[in-house]
């Protein structure tokens, strides 16, 4: 109930009053809980020479010039009081101060955390909507020359970018709390980016998908998988003049839900076009937001050559509810 | 009848540029296709055509490597009498090229090629063409545009945006003078000149050799201190004392304290103009 609900006046001068009253103690509690006992105790007795309590007793009898002696028998008990009060405020409200700053505590590290994972979903908001513009421009010429050659394969490269930019957009509806989608979702991306691209590099890159139907609704956070299917195509498979082969594969290892990009690219650092590892540590960082240290990405690099990168996640099936249409 | 050679990873993007090309200029001759940047440098040696068209992003070696790499291939006397090659650009979207696309220094073609911004770029190559035949027969000096100092250092430039992990400008020389190592600042050089199997440093106080070729450290060295005025001379333009011909009519650079005189080749001739 809202103080300004009262009747104004008289009754909002007192409520401003004791709240100022209230601020002075809570201040001045803090304050006596926050010196030290000898800072307290040297001033308690500063005090109480001062006004006269205990002037008599040496080697207090300084007699000092300007103190009230002649008011010291009202002051003295006064102050007597105010000491011994003192002392008592300052035990107890130990722990109470202790608790609030403990709570307070808890509130930023609970906000810096709330913030850090607005971030990163505004950012991948923001990524979601954009396919990549020099794999757009490459793909809409293809297009545009196969309408002219073979038509019937303009039709259906079109329809593959089609369904790869409706892949792409982002739809927060479909984003639930803990702002993951599922694995289903996530291939609904990458087998029409991989559709494109097998027209345009041609022999130079075969693709294999092995993910058994009933793990496509298992939860998986968004533009993971996209990310390392780009890395391995673009800098571990289109660098090299034979192409090769890319594999996107899912199981349950130990209960957990693994999913593996593989390819026999050039590997990591070989290619002049390799990225800084930035994309990964991305990856890393939300997964560790996301599942702390139950999920994990790993990074291999097989005898073979090429790259292996494997992302590693608690094995949830979404609900019916938690699925989108 | 001209001669032309398109480079492009992916066979669509090679036919649609053929047919477009035939749309525009129908008396060109298409002599190659290549599917890399290092079977286009290969292909360009085995069939010198006039003209190359380059895709930026092609495996093993970019468009831009490509570019450089075949601007120093062997021309004229060393090369059946073939004067080099046209170079343009086929990008789909580039955001860094198009910055020295725009600035006209380069020629480009946006994929899809479109007939009519594709006539624009082969009339003005054509035009070109026709202008160096005509200063040949007249004898002047011509340089192909490759071969221009500016276009070396865009294309250094290009190349360093397009991977910002390829090495850092030549700072110093390491060289073996006789038991040990001098470590000589670029600056210090004169110029370097192949030597048959090794390239000779000058510096106004003594020669080393090193093994590294002309056309290596033409990617290394700062291509604005450094110029190249023959396939196995690059000289540093701060020793320039002047430039002079002799009885052939052959450009000659003189240099800053040095009795040596250093040759001109044709394929670098348009160099020195007096301003």
């Amino acid at each position: 109930m809202n103080s300004q609900a009262k009747s104004p006046g008289g009754n909002d001068r007192w409520e401003r009053l004791s709240d100022r009253g209230r601020k002075v103690f809570h201040d001045y509690a803090n304050w006596l809980v926050g010196i030290t006992w000898y800072r307290s105790i040297v001033l308690s007795l500063v005090m109480l020479a001062a006004t006269g309590v205990i002037h008599g007793l040496p080697p207090f009898n300084l007699n000092l010039p300007f103190v009230p002696y002649q008011l010291g028998s009202p002051l003295m008990p006064m102050a007597l009081w105010f000491v011994l009060i003192s002392i008592v405020v300052k035990i107890v409200y130990k722990g109470q101060v202790q608790a609030e700053v403990k709570a307070a505590q808890a509130t930023e590290v609970a906000e810096s955390e709330s913030l850090k994972r607005q971030v990163m979903e505004a950012r991948l908001a923001a990524m979601q909507a954009q396919v990549e513009p020099h794999f757009l421009f490459n793909t809409l010429a293809s297009i545009e020359h196969l309408i002219e050659t073979d038509p019937a394969r303009a039709g259906k490269m079109q329809r593959s970018l089609i369904a790869l930019l409706r892949a792409s957009m982002p739809t927060m509806r479909e984003v639930n709390a803990r702002g993951t989608r599922d694995l289903g979702r996530e291939l609904g991306v990458i087998r029409p980016y991989l559709e494109i691209l097998k027209v345009r590099m041609e022999e130079r890159l075969q693709t294999t998908i092995s993910v058994s139907e009933g793990l496509m609704s298992a939860e998986f956070p968004p533009m993971m998988l996209q990310s390392l299917v780009e890395n391995a195509i673009k800098h571990g498979l289109e660098p090299k003049a034979d192409g090769g082969q890319l594999t996107v594969s899912a199981e349950i290892v130990h209960g957990k839900l693994a999913v593996t990009v593989a390819d026999t690219g050039l590997g990591f650092g070989k290619s002049q076009t390799a990225g800084t590892g930035i994309g990964l540590n991305n990856i890393r960082e939300r997964l560790a937001l996301l599942y702390g240290s139950s999920a994990s990405l790993n990074v291999a690099e097989p005898a073979g050559g090429g790259a292996t990168v494997t992302i590693t996640v608690p094995y949830l099936a979404r609900t019916v509810a938690e699925q989108s249409t | 009848m001209t001669r032309a050679l398109i480079a492009d990873d992916e066979r669509l993007m090679r036919e649609q540029l053929r047919s477009r090309l035939s749309e525009v200029w129908p008396e060109l001759e298409i002599v190659a296709e290549a599917r890399n940047g290092q079977e286009a440098v290969t292909l360009t040696e085995q069939h010198h055509p006039d003209i190359v068209f380059l895709d930026i992003r092609m495996p093993v070696l970019t468009g831009v490597d490509a570019a450089r790499q075949i601007a120093q291939l062997p021309t004229h006397e060393e090369a059946n009498g073939w004067a080099g090659c046209e170079i343009v650009f086929v990008t789909a979207y580039d955001q860094y090229a198009t910055q020295a696309f725009e600035q006209g220094v380069l020629d480009y073609v946006l994929k899809p090629a479109e007939a009519e911004r594709l006539r624009v770029t082969v009339d003005r190559i054509r035009k070109r063409m026709d202008e160096r035949v005509q200063q040949e027969s007249e004898g002047a000096d011509v340089s192909l545009p490759a071969h221009t100092p500016d276009m070396q250092h865009l294309l250094q430039r290009l190349a360093l945006q397009l991977d910002p992990k390829s090495p850092a400008k030549l700072q110093w020389i390491q060289a073996t003078v006789r038991q040990s190592i001098q470590m000589i600042p670029v600056e210090d050089v004169l110029f370097f000149i192949s030597d048959e199997k090794y390239t000779r440093v000058q510096t106004p106080m003594m020669e080393a050799l090193i093994r590294k070729p002309i056309r290596e450290l033409v990617q290394e060295v700062d291509m604005n201190l450094f110029w190249q005025i023959h396939r196995s001379t690059l000289v540093n333009t701060k020793a320039i004392a002047g430039v002079s011909r002799d009885e052939r009519g052959r450009q000659i650079v003189s240099i800053r304290g040095h009795a040596e005189k250093l040759e001109v080749s044709r394929s670098f001739a348009g160099l020195f103009k007096g301003m």
